[in-house]
């Protein structure tokens, strides 16, 4: 029977629940990047700005870590939604790049 | 018993029959269909679940288009147990066969294209010629303005990588197998009987050892002086946050709207050795090429980069084999791990379980002269570093 709280939501982008991430935790996940690959939680709009403090608070609540031990979600480009436009500016080698494709398929 | 065991010093640990090293998509594979058979499994891993390559994947399952045509048949054995798989592991991995296009944007490619169609076609692959209008059809939302023609496969599709691993280890446990993460392979100490893994989380002992570590295989390899063919390839990816469905097939290689809505957009293939990084001028690339083939992205809003480095063998094509001089010891590694991996998992766990090799597996041995060869290096994608200040991009983004 889940307790009460573990209809909360976690991870809004992804609408993860708490009981998600403790079937996660039961199935052997210790860290926060785990725990985004097993249940999408922090694969979201906001990357985990939201929902990791609350992870680590689970983690740290189940007895996996400890306080402050967390190691933070893998960081990587774009730190904030861009367009796919605004990255593309800047692009030189659009047709070596297309040829690649064309031979690597 | 299942058990996932994390821990410090040099203790001696539960035996298995078999040893899996590699907790990807290819070592968990086997590992599931070797369990299946009744075989007490032990993956060793030295990350995570899918920490490796398969953890930065698109996901796509496809047979079509490979050459020669055991390669595309051994791509289709796997699409047939991936539609089994969610039944048999009582979970969803979202196995879509939403079918898969390649466009022909040159004569030369439209040509080599036509040829591959034809082989395929003739071996019972189903795949066809589609014209530009044909393209347009299938997906309204690609540009056909370059397109010269295109390849179809309605069968070819994808899967979620992490649904499917977590539903492979799930199974591995619930028929006898443990998984042990965190725990890295120090050295193996071969053996005709018994091979001897010494871990960071201990010694662990077997008849056999399957050596499924992707990029790692080599160095695996090496610590018994035995070299492998094998060498990382980095493919670099962009993903969207989640959007109205826009593209129902996968468009080859670059574009994947997946059952969330978050479309895949990519890759690179460049020869950087170990090295995951995203860089700009690659992603650059990737944005303004995809702008290229649907100019409605171009406001498509990026949340994530990621990279992975492919397991790539020097001609290609899998390694499924026996270590010489070592008839206990199995390697397999290749790219592609996630298309192959169901089929290579199954043939692997016969030919380790019950001594009987699959003909599917003859292409793939160590012995196969074309590994002798010198691959032909991939590029990197320009240089690392951050370009926005240089303007020689501009054009590529015209409207």
């Amino acid at each position: 029977m889940p307790k009460s709280d573990e209809t909360l939501v976690i991870c809004r982008c992804e609408e993860v629940t708490k009981a998600e991430i403790l079937e996660a935790i039961r199935e052997g996940c210790r860290t926060l990047d785990e725990i985004k690959r097993m249940t999408r939680a922090g694969m979201g709009l906001c990357q985990g700005r939201t929902c990791s403090y609350l992870i680590s608070q689970i983690l740290q609540h189940e007895g996996v870590l400890s306080e402050g031990d967390a190691t933070p979600m893998k960081v990587r480009f774009p730190l904030r939604p861009v367009t796919l436009e605004a990255i593309a500016l800047g692009a030189e080698n659009v047709t070596e790049w297309q040829a690649m494709n064309e031979r690597e398929g | 018993m299942a058990s996932d065991e994390r821990a410090g010093g040099i203790v001696h640990r539960r035996n298995h029959d078999v040893l899996v090293v590699g907790g990807g998509i290819i070592g968990t594979s086997i590992a599931y269909y070797l369990s299946k058979r009744r075989i007490d499994v032990g993956v060793v891993e030295k990350g995570y679940l899918g920490s490796g390559c398969s953890g930065a994947t698109a996901g796509l399952v496809g047979a079509a288009m490979r050459t020669p045509v055991n390669y595309a048949l051994l791509a289709e054995r796997s699409k047939e147990l991936y539609a089994e798989l969610s039944v048999n592991l009582g979970r969803e991995i979202h196995y879509e066969r939403c079918g898969m296009i390649w466009t022909f944007r040159t004569p030369a490619t439209l040509k080599k294209g036509a040829t591959v169609i034809q082989l395929n076609g003739a071996a019972g692959i189903d795949i066809s010629h589609v014209d530009r209008a044909g393209v347009s059809d299938l997906e309204p939302h690609l540009s056909t303005d370059t397109i010269l023609g295109a390849a179809f496969c309605p069968t070819d599709g994808r899967i979620d990588p992490f649904a499917t691993l977590r539903g492979l280890a799930a199974q591995i446990r619930n028929q006898g197998g443990s998984l042990y993460f965190n725990t890295r392979v120090l050295r193996v100490e071969p053996g005709r009987r018994t091979v001897r893994l010494v871990t960071s989380g201990g010694v662990f002992e077997a008849p056999k050892l399957v050596i499924a570590a992707g990029i790692w295989s080599p160095l695996i390899c090496q610590s018994m002086g035995i070299g492998l063919p094998l060498r990382p390839v980095r493919g670099q990816v962009l993903i969207t946050q989640r959007m109205p469905r826009l593209f129902t097939h996968v468009i080859s290689p670059a574009i994947s709207q997946c059952w969330r809505g978050n479309i895949i957009l990519g890759f690179s293939s460049e020869e950087v050795g170990y090295d995951n990084r995203n860089t700009f001028s690659a992603l650059q690339s990737i944005a303004a090429d995809i702008i290229l083939k649907s100019p409605e992205l171009r406001n498509a809003r990026i949340i994530r980069s990621f990279s992975g480095l492919r397991p790539m063998p020097f001609d290609g094509y899998p390694l499924l084999d026996q270590l010489p001089g070592h008839r206990n010891i199995f390697v397999a590694s290749t790219h592609s791990g996630i298309a192959l991996g169901q089929a290579i998992g199954d043939y692997m766990a016969q030919w380790i379980a019950e001594d009987k090799k699959d003909r599917m597996l003859d292409d793939y041995s160590l012995r196969r002269p074309s590994l002798a060869e010198t691959p032909r290096p991939y590029r990197a994608a320009g240089e690392e570093g951050y370009s926005i200040g240089r303007r020689g991009g501009a054009r590529c983004v015209a409207p």
